[in-house]
């Protein structure tokens, strides 16, 4: 199983720059980065607050593919 | 006030520093160079002004921007240069102990030797994911 995000989607979709979205939710501009090349994978915390700031579900930005039994 | 960019700015050209003066100073040791300019102090010299460096830029920084600066991919970042920095120790040892030196010479050299792998490699891992 593989972790993919949207964050970078989402992120743009609200008109944010990494810089502005790690401000927002007390992180550094490069945890956004390496959490957007997938070099990262972040808390449950930093996941929800991200979530949160993007007024999106954690399932929006993070899903596991070739998830067995889907 | 510094951002938490600035922060990690200051740590990592002043891990890189001092990473570069522990290495050279394993280096010299270990081929028994004695270099004017890299007195037997500068190693622990260097670590001492880099933790000053390091608690003054994050007194101008403040406490937000610090913890930005200290999030959860720098320690992910810590933890394997800590990694790194305790094997490389445990080699440089046990070669070492192989070599006909002296033992102080050879506590220097995997003790400067460890510290310049930790202190680079979390340069390096911090540059990496930027």
């Amino acid at each position: 199983m593989v972790l993919t995000n949207a964050l970078a989607q989402h992120r743009k979709a609200a008109g944010l720059t990494q810089a502005q979205l790690a401000e927002a939710v007390g992180v550094s501009r490069k945890t956004i980065n390496t959490v957007e090349n997938n070099v990262f994978v972040p808390s449950t915390v930093l996941a929800l607050k991200l979530a949160c700031e993007l007024n999106v579900s954690v399932h929006d930005l993070f899903a596991l593919e070739g998830r067995a039994g889907r | 006030m510094l951002s938490s960019q600035s922060i990690t700015n200051v740590r990592i050209i002043g891990f890189g520093i001092a990473g570069v003066v522990c290495l050279s100073y394993a280096i010299a040791t270990l081929v028994g160079i004695r270099i004017s300019f890299l007195p037997d102090w500068l190693p622990i010299a260097m670590g001492v002004a880099v933790a000053a460096l390091f608690f003054l830029a994050t007194l101008l920084g403040g406490a937000r921007a610090t913890a930005a600066s200290l999030d959860e991919s720098y320690q992910m970042d810590r933890l394997r240069a800590g990694n790194l920095g305790f094997w490389s120790a445990l080699m440089t040892g046990v070669i070492l102990w192989q070599a006909n030196l002296g033992g102080d010479m050879r506590l220097a050299i995997t003790m400067t030797m460890a510290s310049a792998v930790y202190l680079l490699a979390h340069v390096v891992l911090e540059l990496r994911g930027r």
